[in-house]
């Protein structure tokens, strides 16, 4: 029971922090501090809780409402950052597993590559992407992707790819380390040393403990990924939640925004933690 | 004397030294260009042949106009990412530094005084991971630093860098609080520490003598840590054109859409983002500046790593086993009782 409690008040806490990290933008009327205004902000964005379907954001001088149209913007940014997830965690962990099949001097160089390629900012990367795309088309005259969408066309090849690099990049480092952390493990040895195979041993044994580890530490790359998909949609010119929060940075769509990112991550992030604690009675934070 | 031989071993860590040579060489070249050169950065609009004749105009490419190319308004974009170098490091620094200090201050406060507090405090930070902290400074900056086309500048360059500088250090103070008062915690649940206390230190010389020592050399790492996160901060403000110092917004012609975004303070982000709408022409504008990005927060992650072998090493026997698991000290985990355990038997 105490689980669901933990689970359930880090819930209501984020979810209080982020109504009031929303409503920053009133804390500010130029470069003075206006916390009169913050706190009357804040009581608008707590009481459109009750109201959703009254919240609107305007272009120039027409206002829309926020609710119908949200849903489209919405499933569109969770459905690229989720796959983009999933497909970096399995390559990653693919990758992983051949690596760890090598012996320790190869892996020390691949390491270091590993490294080196964390420091590329993303916007390079995606620059790099653009570049190579429109050279490809110069030379063959095909275009694999469409590089920006035009009106209501949905383009996610592109975005899911550009957006898949750099976290399979983290994933893999962060994965080479848990699984060398887990195999030098003594009851790795034993196991070794009864006859079982490396593969047999990595497979069953270290991948299942290590697992564990990786699942942890997967919250900062979610947190990269977020900040990696703004500059995507941004520059894709895709119409997804980030751009939308991007282009009218009012206190309740960076309310709706935040929160509805928030909850499928965190329920993703909930049931790890409860499986986790279920199967090895060991208290972790997510 | 423990400090001096440490430096010693840094010294001779060649991660360490290729990057920490490679940031020294760039900031002291763009201080000798500013001090020595008065910040003149050479401009080629035309080629010309050996008769005199113009035989091309710019902007030219790296192979054109070696080593860097020029940029649309024909400066050699070598020297201005030279020129640009000391601004743009040293606001990442300053940002950093005052992350740095006022969150062990900070952390301090919430990890030894308010330890019921802490967890409250860690579930309402949460939310700070849901938004990417570019998008949080682009909307306190947007209103201050834009100055759209046929508008006066509502504030003075000195409150435009002020705020800004303000707004940066503060958007990361939460998160970074936490990290610090979590380590600061772990610090205080040392046996030395209970030791300590056992004799009779008063909290002050506890923290003094033996918080301190112990949480300098990782507030170090930290603080480069963050110089990165600042970097690339900047970067990502750059592309949206939030530039350090006001964005001025201009047309090239009255009669066209197209606008032209001029910072007001020669630093690199912004020359990354300008290079960005250029991609598909003069890719080289943008692949100079952002490359130029990547060298120097490899050169600090390469600083990053030496620190890290050396400072979390020595002090805690040299088994590889052991350096291992303390070199993970932003996620600290619960003691593990069990040397293992196999998940089969649990299942029971």
């Amino acid at each position: 029971m105490r689980i669901y409690y933990r689970i359930l008040l880090k819930f209501v806490l984020t979810t209080i922090g982020i109504v009031l990290i929303a409503a920053i933008p009133a804390l500010f009327q130029g470069i003075k501090v206006d916390i009169p205004a913050y706190i009357s902000t804040v009581g608008t964005i707590v009481s459109s809780f009750v109201h959703p379907n009254a919240l609107t954001y305007s272009i120039g001088q027409e206002t829309y409402a926020l609710f119908p149209d949200f849903w489209a913007r919405w499933g569109y940014s969770i459905t690229l950052i989720f796959t983009a997830f999933f497909i970096s965690f399995l390559l990653a962990m693919v990758l992983t597993f051949f690596t760890m099949l090598l012996s320790e001097k190869v892996r020390e160089k691949i390491k270091f590559l590993l490294f080196l390629g964390e420091s590329m900012p993303d916007i390079l990367v995606v620059g790099l992407f653009m570049v190579i795309v429109i050279l490809i088309y110069k030379h063959t005259n095909i275009l694999i992707f469409n590089i920006a969408a035009f009106g209501d066309e949905k383009i996610l090849l592109l975005p899911i790819i550009v957006l898949t690099i750099m976290p399979t990049l983290l994933f893999y480092r962060i994965m080479i380390y848990d699984f060398e952390e887990e195999a030098s493990q003594l009851y790795i040895d034993v196991a070794r040393s009864k006859g079982l195979k490396k593969q047999k041993v990595l497979f069953s044994h270290v991948l299942r403990n290590a697992i564990i580890n990786i699942f942890l530490h997967a919250k900062s790359v979610i947190g990269f990924m977020l900040s990696n998909l703004l500059i995507v949609e941004y520059v894709f010119k895709v119409d997804g939640i980030m751009r939308f929060m991007f282009d009218h940075f009012v206190p309740e769509v960076l309310m709706v925004g935040m929160l509805f990112m928030f909850v499928p991550i965190y329920v993703m992030q909930a049931i790890g933690q409860v499986i986790i604690e279920k199967t090895t009675g060991r208290q972790v934070e997510v | 004397m423990y400090a001096k031989s440490r430096l010693k071993k840094l010294c001779k860590h060649p991660l360490f030294l290729v990057g920490f040579i490679f940031l020294i060489l760039l900031v002291s070249s763009s201080l000798i260009h500013a001090i020595f050169f008065h910040s003149k950065i050479p401009v080629t609009t035309f080629l010309y042949n050996g008769e005199g004749k113009i035989i091309a105009s710019g902007p030219f490419n790296p192979l054109e106009v070696p080593p860097l190319g020029t940029d649309p308004t024909g400066q050699q974009m070598f020297f201005v990412l030279i020129q640009g170098a000391k601004y743009t490091i040293g606001i990442a620094v300053i940002v950093a530094g005052l992350r740095v200090i006022i969150s062990s201050f900070v952390g301090l406060i919430l990890g030894n005084y308010l330890p019921k507090l802490n967890k409250y405090f860690s579930g309402l930070v949460n939310g700070f991971y849901y938004i990417p902290t570019a998008l949080v400074c682009y909307v306190l900056l947007f209103d201050v630093m834009m100055i759209p086309f046929g508008f006066e500048d509502e504030f003075s360059f000195v409150q435009k860098v002020v705020f800004e500088l303000f707004v940066l250090t503060v958007v990361a103070i939460p998160t970074t609080s936490l990290l610090i008062g979590n380590q600061i915690n772990q610090v205080y649940k040392e046996e030395f520490i209970t030791t300590a206390k056992t004799l009779g230190g008063s909290p002050i010389h506890i923290l003094r003598k033996h918080v301190l020592p112990h949480m300098r050399p990782r507030l170090l790492i930290q603080f480069m840590q963050e110089v990165v996160q600042v970097l690339i901060l900047l970067i990502h403000l750059g592309f949206f054109h939030v530039l350090f110092g006001g964005t001025l917004e201009k047309k090239l012609d009255t009669d066209t859409t197209e606008k032209v975004y001029i910072s007001l303070s020669s630093e690199w982000s912004g020359i990354v983002g300008e290079g960005f709408e250029h991609l598909h022409g003069w890719s080289w504008t943008f692949f100079g500046p952002a490359m130029a990005f990547a060298l120097v927060i490899l050169s600090f992650n390469f600083v990053i790593k030496g620190m890290e072998d050396v400072f979390l090493e020595d002090r805690h026997g040299t088994k590889k086993r052991k350096k291992k698991h303390l070199k993970k000290k932003t996620t600290p985990r619960e003691p593990q009782y069990l040397d293992f355990e196999f998940i089969r038997d649990h299942e029971k």
